[in-house]
């Protein structure tokens, strides 16, 4: 059964739960409604909102059925550990980068969660993120030589194939935090191009428990939670939520989005954030975004809603004809599908090394391996 | 051990209060640790800096039990975060 959003009880009871005031009338109803509280609570770990809908459920006295509250407990209490985990080791990483004048800022993770949540433990998260000069991504990796390895490491030919295409390095630790080191937000050669933002210019410092952390401007992290959240088209209901409370928690300077967005391609990837986002929170947004969401935004909200529904499977197959419509022009849908379906990516590097003069032959290996993928392995 | 006690809390401690618990990250040893209830209470006040003076004060002022017993309590408590290394003892002239 669905609701006037065409949206499922499971998912209507996450959203509700991620309100400003929930409503505790409606979220006894749909959580009526819930047939398999396995699912369910599986399902608000996939959404990345386990801590807050425990939380609200709880709070609320919302009547569940046994068990359930003491399942989401248990599992909030572990998200919460490791969560501190993960702040605690950014707090470390950021005095070394500081000590040792390295230009940096931290995104998602524990900073999003403190900053837009008001606490480290209302948000999932499972790895850190820092972003730094391209020229210094060697020497972020040597000063944590001692304690952090590379997580795929590379030589030669692999290491400059990397580097080239890749946006970011993988640093793991013996108690296995991940730590991604990236120099760009999106790999160089990709459709969607924010090359003209430079997300370290304007670095702001928030804390977290008194020490210094440095964050990405708020205009500047805004457009890049809209465009990861639509680059994966709101796989989860947690992105779309970041985005409203992000908004909801920050002086934004709306002529200064306008500004960066102009140096983009990503205007309606934009959009299609700030559109979910007015649709399921009713985040304040300027009214001059309204005339941006045309019917083509439509459709592809409707798509994300029937994915959350389950109706439909979340798949390159099944998304790229939405994806396409957040790019403007065709030169981009092009490069989109060129990207997707025809370039070699580092797995045909990964798969076989040819010498330089063959590197043509990793285009029909793409091929090969796709057909593979799609056509002779079961799901 | 007594009342003038000065107690600090290691840097090395991350502190997060989490529903109705207090937990208490080592990153020396990532061993954590959950305060609940009177625990809780205490822990939260060593965290403002209160000595344990203001403490037995506060508690004392607020809780319907007898005082020797909530000195007894604060400083049984204070004991078993001594064991688990999860505060520093300065001892006072008191």
């Amino acid at each position: 059964m669905k609701d006037k959003l065409n949206l499922s009880f499971e998912v209507l009871t996450i959203i509700e739960c991620c309100k400003e005031n929930p409503s505790k009338k409606n979220l006894i109803a749909y959580c009526a409604n819930i047939t398999n509280w396995n699912d369910f609570i599986y399902n608000t770990t996939c959404h990345g909102l386990l801590p807050l809908i425990y939380l609200v459920l709880k709070d609320m006295d919302i009547p569940l059925p046994p068990n359930a509250i003491a399942t989401l407990r248990s599992m909030y209490f572990k998200i919460a550990k490791e969560n501190m985990h993960l702040s605690s080791e950014l707090i470390k990483l950021s005095n070394i980068l500081d000590k040792n004048d390295i230009n940096y800022v931290s995104f998602k993770g524990p900073v999003l969660s403190s900053e837009a949540y008001g606490n480290i433990t209302f948000r999932q998260y499972s790895d850190l993120d820092i972003l730094v000069n391209k020229e210094d991504i060697y020497k972020v990796s040597s000063l944590l030589k001692d304690e952090y390895k590379r997580s795929l490491p590379l030589t030669g030919d692999k290491e400059k194939i990397w580097l080239e295409y890749a946006h970011d390095i993988g640093l793991t630790n013996k108690l296995g935090i991940h730590v991604e080191c990236h120099w760009s937000m999106l790999d160089s050669d990709d459709p969607v191009d924010i090359k003209g933002i430079d997300f370290l210019d304007g670095r702001k410092k928030i804390q977290i428990k008194n020490n210094d952390i440095y964050a990405i401007s708020n205009e500047k992290f805004l457009i890049y939670l809209c465009i990861h959240g639509s680059k994966h088209l709101y796989e989860r209901v947690e992105w779309v939520l970041d985005i409203h409370k992000f908004i909801k928690t920050h002086e934004i300077d709306w002529d200064e989005i306008d500004r960066l967005l102009s140096k983009t391609n990503s205007q309606k990837f934009f959009f299609l954030g700030l559109y979910l986002a007015k649709t399921l929170f009713n985040t304040e947004i300027s009214n001059k975004y309204f005339k941006e969401f045309d019917s083509k935004i439509f459709e592809i909200k409707n798509h994300i809603f029937a994915i959350w529904n389950k109706d439909k499977e979340f798949s390159n197959k099944n998304n790229i004809k939405y994806m396409l419509k957040l790019f403007d022009n065709k030169y981009d849908k092009l490069k989109y599908i060129n990207k997707k379906y025809f370039k070699p990516t580092f797995s045909e590097y990964w798969y076989i090394s040819f010498p330089r003069q063959l590197y043509f032959l990793y285009y029909p290996l793409r091929q090969y391996l796709l057909i593979k993928k799609y056509f002779f392995t079961k799901n | 051990m007594n009342l003038n006690t000065k107690i600090t809390i290691p840097d090395t401690l991350f502190s997060q209060e989490v529903d109705d618990e207090t937990i208490v990250l080592d990153t020396n040893t990532q061993e954590y640790f959950n305060f609940s209830s009177l625990g809780k209470v205490i822990w939260d006040m060593l965290l403002e800096e209160q000595s344990l003076q203001e403490i037995y004060e506060e508690l004392n002022e607020f809780m319907e039990v007898d005082s020797k017993q909530i000195e007894n309590d604060i400083l049984d408590f204070i004991k078993s975060l001594n064991k688990k290394n999860l505060i520093n003892i300065e001892e006072n002239e008191g």
